[in-house]
């Protein structure tokens, strides 16, 4: 709403975002090398003159674009093999898919855009009342998805537990499991509290440049009269259980929630600073034994979430400017972010299959399993191959900001309001609510498997 | 804000713990008495008898990224070496007298023929360094026996029986594989899913040691029959093996 508001008042200033324009991917480009050789016999050299007459890859050297044709043609490692995709005809140097069913493959996986997975949400029931034989007695009998309700995002189920309830096509449902790709759930009219699902095919990142009109609104209390009751409801709740910082402050809340502990700060940089300073926070909090669990950007907050009760922390040290001498890389290199921007280019350049001929469309569970196995080995034997090159591109490009975080670091050195409460306050719930959370392969993993060992421990003694 | 708190997940009542075999931390591993004899889950995946100083790997699959090369899809081609290093070290630390590779070593049967040169020599020399067993699988079969070693469908090594594809209904003392074994341990609102040993004291099934294998879940109907009474999961942690009871298993 706020966000709404901020750019009506843009459009009637006459103030309109200008897109920037991107440089051309290694993927994308791999991708339309393969496409090309596979239409028809392709010269190298004619099909650089064409791709470098394009705005986006106006700048693109020789020698990244002899790379990716290898890429191509041979996956590009610097351990030659001696498989290939596409091959140079003995007389005419030109290029050709090697056989037609390397070429069928391409055609099923071409595209640049990898989709959000989704499940099928169905109706689940029991089986027949008789178990089957040979089943113990106190097993619960077998469940049969019954009719299909429609259909939600992977990510989604992904957070929920079986036993967990959500809205979903007007109705309260219960998960009770997660079978291939369907989502087995029966109804539970009269739950309380069910999830709400939210949707990423939806999420569309805001110019950095309205967050800071949303900034604006919510500091004066003038402009705030053209808002709706709810929103100014909202911003006076804010008030009374936590605190609106003044435009020159930034605020920090540290809340319990759960069984999990939290901290949202609210800098108003956009999403793209955000997504960074989360990444920076949770290797602060890691490091300061905190065990976060994950991180949340939105275009105005960070929200980041652990095992341990952050009220304590200094949260002048935490936010300090030196921060960005972090190893940001090396961060980024081992972060579930990085893997999937990965697995996205892997994709695209055809190094992974979406689909294959005859078989059945695998869930993304499956797909990305399998693509973290093959980032740890490239990372390890061959951290420079174009594909790693290229995931580190679109990762900064896609999630890092520095620039506007290192203003935002120096302008709120000494301007950090904190406020522990003992409950989520009204300006972090949206934020809760936002998607794309990321989680951390770190400590609060092994944290999680010592909890169910240190059963047996007690069982045993 | 009623719509932002979730209702206190269910309790799992529906899988009783029975199967509790004994178990204890040994080091990073942990050690359970399979039948009669002790065995050392290790935290990189392999199994360690001390008594017959013999070490176990399963489900290798090595040149499985030429494998998918061969039809078009280029992985790394770094998975076979990666595989037979995290071996060498397990080796070099344990000395054992005898290794075996419990099937589906190679991803499939001409994975042997083409495996790197670089990669068969350090293979090669391994085998060299103690008595070598390969247990035929069903990828592989009998394909790794020209690289040296003994090939055997079944292996018995005391009151342990040792082959590639578990029984149902097997006598007490079975350690297979075949099944890649992997455990999601829920926790905190979260969940981790990690290549696990599952047993229930009777028989032991392997997580797979290959670089790019995948995992079945514990929790797959595939177990079923093998546990009847349920399963203790043995996790890989990052640097131990830790203990998960059958409750705190999720199915995918």
């Amino acid at each position: 709403m706020l966000e709404c508001r901020a750019a009506q008042e843009a459009v009637a200033a006459g103030a309109l975002d200008g897109g920037e324009a991107r440089i051309g991917a290694l993927d994308c480009l791999a991708q339309h090398i393969m496409g090309c050789c596979c239409g028809e016999p392709t010269d190298a050299d004619a099909l650089y003159e064409e791709v470098i007459s394009t705005a986006p890859y106006a700048n693109l050297p020789r020698a990244q674009f002899d790379r990716a044709l290898d890429l191509v043609a041979t996956g590009g490692y610097a351990l030659r093999d001696r498989y290939t995709r596409i091959v140079q005809e003995r007389t005419t140097g030109l290029w050709r898919a090697r056989n037609a069913s390397v070429a069928q493959q391409h055609r099923m996986n071409v595209g640049a855009i990898v989709e959000a997975q989704l499940l099928d949400v169905r109706l689940a029931h029991r089986a027949g009342a008789r178990p089957r034989p040979g089943t113990p007695k106190n097993e619960p009998r077998p469940l049969i998805a019954g009719r299909r309700l429609g259909q939600i995002e992977e990510y989604f189920i992904e957070g929920l537990a079986p036993g967990d309830s959500f809205l979903f096509a007007g109705e309260v449902l219960r998960l009770v499991a997660v079978e291939g790709k369907d989502a087995l759930v029966v109804r539970a009219m009269g739950e309380q509290n069910p999830s709400v699902p939210s949707y990423a095919g939806g999420k569309f990142p805001l110019s950095t440049f309205l967050a800071e009109r949303v900034r604006e609104l919510l500091h004066d209390p003038k402009k705030q009269k053209a808002l709706p009751g709810q929103v100014r409801d909202w911003i006076k709740m804010q008030k009374r259980r936590s605190i609106v910082p003044k435009p020159d402050e930034m605020l920090v809340e540290t809340f319990p929630r759960a069984q999990k502990h939290y901290l949202v700060c609210y800098p108003f940089e956009g999403r793209l600073a955000h997504q960074t300073l989360g990444m920076l926070l949770s290797r602060r909090l890691e490091r300061a034994g905190m065990n976060p669990l994950g991180f949340l950007a939105s275009e105005y907050a960070v929200a980041v979430w652990g095992l341990e009760p952050m009220g304590g922390l200094d949260s002048g040290a935490l936010f300090d400017e030196d921060m960005l001498g972090d190893d940001l890389e090396s961060w980024l290199a081992e972060s579930t972010l990085m893997k999937a921007t990965f697995a996205k280019c892997a994709v695209i350049a055809g190094m992974i299959e979406r689909n294959r001929p005859g078989a059945e469309r695998k869930t993304g569970r499956q797909v990305s399993f399998s693509t973290d196995l093959i980032y740890d080995v490239l990372k390890q034997y061959e951290p420079d191959h174009i594909l790693m090159q290229a995931a580190f591109a679109d990762a900064g490009e896609g999630y890092l900001d520095l620039r506007r975080l290192g203003a935002l670091l120096a302008r709120i050195k000494g301007r950090i309001i904190h406020r522990d409460l003992d409950h989520v306050s009204p300006f972090a719930a949206p934020v809760m609510l936002e998607v794309g959370r990321v989680p951390i392969q770190g400590a609060a993993e092994e944290a999680i498997l010592e909890d169910a060992a240190r059963l047996i421990d007690e069982a045993m003694h | 804000m009623a719509l932002l708190s979730r209702p206190a997940p269910l309790a799992r009542s529906a899988r009783p713990a029975r199967a509790m075999p004994p178990v204890a931390i040994a080091g990073d591993g942990v050690a359970v008495k399979l039948g009669d004899a002790l065995v050392t889950a290790l935290p990189e995946g392999a199994l360690w008898i001390e008594s017959a100083k013999t070490l176990i790997v399963s489900d290798l699959h090595l040149e499985k990224g030429s494998s998918f090369a061969l039809r078009g899809q280029m992985l790394p081609p770094y998975d076979t070496f990666a595989a037979l290093k995290k071996l060498e070290a397990l080796m070099a630390r344990l000395e054992p007298d005898i290794v075996v590779s419990l099937g589906d070593s190679f991803h499939d049967g001409g994975g042997v023929a083409r495996m790197g040169a670089e990669d068969r020599a350090l293979l090669q020399a391994m085998i060299g360094r103690c008595d070598w067993i390969w247990v035929e699988g069903n990828h592989d079969g009998r394909a790794p026996e020209v690289l040296g070693g003994v090939v055997r469908d079944v292996l018995h090594l005391g009151s342990l029986v040792l082959r590639h594809e578990p029984k149902a209904g097997a006598a007490p003392g079975e350690i297979a594989g075949h099944l890649h074994p992997c455990a999601k341990v829920s926790g905190r609102g979260r969940s981790v899913r990690r290549r696990c040993f599952a047993t229930d004291g009777a028989r032991l099934v392997m997580p797979a040691f290959g670089t790019f294998t995948g995992g079945l879940n514990v929790c797959h109907d595939a177990f079923a029959p093998l546990f009847p009474e349920g399963v203790l999961a043995l996790v890989l942690g990052k640097a131990r093996v830790l203990p998960a009871p059958w409750e705190r298993l999720l199915s995918d």
